[in-house]
């Protein structure tokens, strides 16, 4: 860092201090008029699982280029034959599900017809495959252009096109007469215009669907209908604006602007539950008052709007998770409303999947989610504390934020969404649930998220840093890891350093300034650092961009009686020989003292500070802080005493460190801080050991 | 409930004054238990008692112990696989001691006091015939079990598949399936135990005579058998849980409960005991009145005096 980087961020980190820089920006607006412009009409064949449609598209080109060539992703694509991109990286397997087998399993679409100003423009389409030589892919249509879109230009596109949904196992489809519509019509690409997300060269990103990636598309109006046969109960995104009964079918349109996305869900078992958002009823006690102290505002400033209409659409037999759905649902709209900006939209369809379509559940789109794991084990004893179901509902509401507001591009840059929500997700479900938010079982057992996600990263091979395509990670485990946990523990790390006050109106500046937008990596480093006041290319350049590790650890503690002194000694009344059996008995009232050595390491990469703390018998705790660049550090103390035990980062402030059984060492015991129960500890669970073993050994007496 | 079934079962509760038989049972079961866990004891005394992951976890301590908890999963996989191993060869070491156990119990119960030698000889002498119904055993309940729960998977999935999960039909399915699998694995049970029981008959009878025998035994009474075999697996499975349950739900943080889990944790293995010389006894006591009819039928084994 040049000195004039160091003054530049010491003048921000005293801006930041003074609340100058932490005050609340002005929010972004979405992009007006908007990019796209979608007008949808489609038919539901619940029998043959297809959907036929028209689309009139308006595409307003951002940019200051020409345009000579439309991109769209033609998603449903992906689950057409075995040899799409998206079911060779899957192998047909994705969330926790598999593809089904059978001739009806599998998915298409079809554009029969496009035309673009009443000029025919199917017949020059062609696919083309962005990512790669994977020739059989066919989710990118490529339509060139009889003329270039001017710049600032307008096109409008009709469309025709016939989807046939495959048998749910990633995200969309169906399993009897449950339908999950998502990625289901022909979607453009965006076409980014030069300085937008870095690009040197305006051009479209469109990029084919990968098994490990999500979405990325342009913020406009979505005015769709569906025609479904009226026994169906129907959801979607957006308000509903009208449902036109005729004879047996019904015709339901919806409209939404300021979104990227649309989807919807049909299923004649739906139970559904409507209910509002209401801030003076619903928000949890004293989370206003938190929230405005850790970001310096006003409750006023941070006050919520209400969501007019909370639409949860849930299967028979789940019944039992009604309860849960819905008082998530209401702290994930005070939680990140309070945090990073009150929820603009008026609706919100929250839908339960069935049993056997999990596939389709945990799934994100603009004012509509999916939920999960609401089946009847899983709220029943002892697994009614295990919060899946509220995880997956705050995680995917989250998304209306990380995903749906701040448009990150999920393909290159995944952990700007997943990350991030999970980050959010973590702090949320902690504020509700508790130290053991993510389960609690029988016994007082129970686990947090934040150990969770801990457990998760040192689990998967640390192959890929967190910052890369979703496509380019060496396996589906690697993705998952530094797209979500690793991310969690990333922002704990930056929160425990900046305070989190900073960290959450870095938080809070970030997504209201890039809402509606397309933000990248240095976007959001950018937003942190000025916040912050601080340089964090450390951070991007070690944990996002590379696979740096950190471990403090004690290497070794001992203790033991101080040396008395021996040999020549020259002192002020002469020189004196001192030697053991000279010293005669020591006297009663003289304390015995002890020298007790510690030796910390950092056994990895990524150097970072961290606190030692040496506790004696007698109770005397002392602390020192190793500074940022050691890589070890050798603590040598006489004290009167014996040194206890020894622990490096005990309040657990690096949540990037790899192994925390490493990071202390018991020698012993006594009172206060001191008296630890380590020894009962390893009696009592070789004990449970050993039961366990044994209560199995006489389970197999079943067959003896 | 039938007189004869009464009857049996008191026999059951009769046989628990057999209290060596009992401690035998518990303290074997420690002990395979004991070698079972020795894998993680050496880990357990570093990573426990070493450092202050056991403080956490014995105080239960919020967001530290979880950490610790999955940390220590995540270091000491090793430990873990070896104790997953040593359970499997402990689990076999437990098979073959109940062969060897069962020959001595079904020879000593229902007849008084009895000395270790006189419970030691019939289970040495009946060891191999026990081995071999248990291969019998296994074999037959391999091939019934994975017949049925084969076939009836298939069924399941081309009858029900378009059926949703909480539909009746499928639901009824789920547990048709289940009872009738533990039903059928009742069966093969009472044969294979009557099986072994023949030795207290007929104290040379060879493997597929003693499953003639038992067969034999049961025809006609096989309600009063059944209802047997389901009261102890029952009364076995709440022990089990009771037991499981209230070691696990003990806090022991002190020293005095930590000694009260010690003893709660080997009273649960005693009670399975219990329920497990229960168990014989009433099978005993049920074949003792049937055994003579089963026996002359087969020629050519003519019960003992």
């Amino acid at each position: 860092m040049t000195k004039t980087t160091r003054l530049l961020f010491a003048a921000l980190g005293a801006a930041a201090a003074a609340g100058i820089l932490a005050s609340p920006l002005a929010a972004a607006t979405p992009p007006s008029p908007p990019v796209v412009e979608y007008t949808i009409a489609v038919s539901l064949d619940p029998a043959a699982k297809t959907l036929d449609g028209t689309e009139t598209l308006i595409w307003r080109n951002p940019s200051g280029d020409a345009v000579p060539e439309l991109r769209f992703h033609l998603y449903l694509n992906a689950f057409k034959n075995n040899r799409s991109t998206f079911m060779r990286e899957s192998g047909g397997q994705l969330r926790g599900d598999e593809a089904g087998t059978k001739p009806g399993d599998w998915g298409w679409i079809d554009v029969s017809a496009l035309s673009a100003d009443g000029v025919e423009l199917r017949k020059a389409a062609r696919f083309v495959q962005p990512d790669g030589n994977d020739p059989s892919d066919e989710t990118v249509l490529a339509v060139p252009l009889p003329h270039p879109v001017p710049p600032h230009g307008t096109v409008t596109l009709q469309i025709a096109f016939r989807s046939k949904l495959p048998k749910i196992f990633a995200r969309t489809g169906f399993v009897r007469d449950y339908f999950l519509v998502g990625q289901w019509y022909p979607k453009i690409g965006v076409y980014e215009p030069a300085g937008v997300r870095e690009r040197q060269a305006g051009g479209w990103n469109c990029h084919a669907f990968h098994a490990y990636s999500e979405f990325y598309a342009d913020y406009g109006r979505f005015d769709v209908s569906f025609t479904v046969p009226s026994r169906f109960v129907v959801g979607a995104t957006g308000r509903r604006v009208s449902a036109t009964k005729n004879r047996d079918r019904t015709t339901y349109r919806y409209v939404q602007d300021d979104v990227h996305d649309f989807a919807w869900t049909a299923d004649p078992r739906f139970a559904v539950t409507e209910f509002s958002f209401d801030p003076a009823r619903d928000v949890p006690k004293g989370w206003s008052a938190t929230a405005a102290k850790e970001l310096g505002m006003s409750e006023a400033e941070i006050a919520l709007r209400p969501v007019p209409v909370i639409r949860l659409l849930m299967q028979p037999g789940h019944e039992r998770a009604r309860d849960r759905y819905v008082r998530s649902i209401k702290e994930a709209i005070s939680y990140y409303g309070l945090w990073y900006g009150a929820y603009p939209y008026e609706t919100l369809t929250v839908v339960d999947p069935p049993d056997d379509g999990e596939g389709s559940g945990g799934m994100e789109y603009p004012t509509f989610i999916t939920g999960g794991e609401a089946n009847a084990w899983m709220t029943r004893w002892p697994f009614e504390r295990a919060r899946l179901v509220e995880i997956v509902t705050v995680h995917e509401y989250g998304h209306q934020y990380w995903y749906g507001m701040v448009g990150s591009n999920e393909f290159e840059e995944s952990w700007l969404d997943e990350g991030l929500n999970d980050d959010s997700e973590h702090r949320a479900m902690a504020l509700a649930y508790g130290p053991r938010d993510t389960a609690e079982f029988p016994g007082g057992v129970g686990a947090d998220s934040l150990s969770i996600a801990h457990s998760e990263y040192n689990f998967v091979s640390n192959l890929d840093p967190i910052r890369r395509c979703a496509w380019c990670f060496a396996s589906g485990a690697s993705y998952n890891v530094n797209s979500y946990p690793k991310v969690g523990l990333l922002m704990a790390q930056l929160k425990n350093d900046l305070g989190t006050q900073t960290f959450s109106r870095a938080q809070r500046a970030y997504f209201q300034e890039w809402s509606f937008r397309h933000p990248t990596t240095s976007d959001f480093f950018r937003t942190f650092e000025r916040v912050a006041g601080r340089d964090l290319s450390n951070y991007r350049r070690h944990l996002v961009e590379r696979t740096a590790r950190l471990d403090w650890q004690v290497v070794s503690a001992k203790t033991g009686r101080a040396d008395e002194d021996e040999g020549v000694f020259d002192r002020p009344q002469g020189r004196v020989t001192l030697e053991e059996e000279s010293r005669g008995p020591e006297p009663l009232n003289e304390r015995k003292m002890y020298t007790s050595q510690v030796l910390l390491g950092n056994t990895e990469d990524w150097t970072h500070g961290a606190t030692a703390r040496m506790v004696f018998e007698d109770g005397r705790v002392v602390d020192r802080r190793i500074p940022e660049g050691a890589q070890w550090v050798r603590y040598r103390i006489r004290y009167g005493s014996r040194l206890a035990w020894a622990a490096v980062d005990p309040e657990r402030r690096n949540a990037w460190d790899w192994n925390r059984l490493n990071d202390s060492k018991v020698l012993g015991t006594g009172k206060g801080a001191a008296d630890t129960l380590g020894r009962r500890a390893a009696a009592k669970y070789t004990a449970f050991a050993a039961f366990f073993v044994g209560v199995w050994t006489q389970l197999l007496w079943v067959l003896a | 409930m039938t007189l004869d079934r009464r009857g049996s079962l008191r026999a059951g509760f009769d046989a628990l004054r057999h209290r060596k038989l009992v401690l035998l049972l518990t303290g074997l079961t420690a002990v395979l238990g004991l070698i079972g866990a020795t894998p993680l004891m050496p880990v357990f005394q570093r990573e426990l008692a070493g450092t202050l992951a056991g403080d956490h976890f014995i105080r239960n301590a919020p967001t530290l112990a979880p950490a610790d908890f999955f940390d220590f999963v995540r270091f000491h996989r090793d430990a873990l696989s070896g104790v997953d191993r040593t359970a499997g060869f402990v689990g076999l070491l437990a098979v073959l001691q109940q062969a060897l156990i069962a020959g001595g119990i079904v020879v000593v119960l229902g007849r008084g006091r009895f000395t270790f030698s006189q419970f030691v000889e019939p289970a040495r002498r009946n060891l191999w015939h026990n081995v071999k119904c248990l291969l019998l055993f296994a074999a037959a309940l391999a091939v019934v079990l994975g017949a049925w729960f084969a076939g009836t998977t298939a069924a399941f999935h081309r009858l029900l598949e378009d059926a949703p999960p909480e539909s009746p039909g499928r639901t009824a399915a789920h547990w048709a399936i289940l009872l009738i699998g533990l039903l059928l694995y009742g069966i093969l049970s009472l044969v294979y135990d009557f099986a072994r029981a023949a030795r207290r008959y007929a104290p040379a009878i060879g493997a597929w005579q003693s499953v003639r025998f038992a067969l034999r035994a049961l025809r006609g009474s096989w309600m009063p058998a059944l209802l047997l075999f389901g009261f102890w697996l029952a009364f076995g499975a709440l022990a089990v849980a009771a037991g499981v349950g209230a070691a696990w739900l003990l806090p022991a943080v002190s020293l005095p409960a930590l000694l009260l889990l010690f003893v709660v944790q080997v009273a649960a293995l005693g009670l399975r005991s219990a329920v497990r010389v229960a168990a014989w006894g009433s099978y005993v006591g049920f074949l003792d009145a049937r055994a003579r009819p089963a026996l002359a039928s087969l020629t050519p084994w003519r019960s003992t005096p």
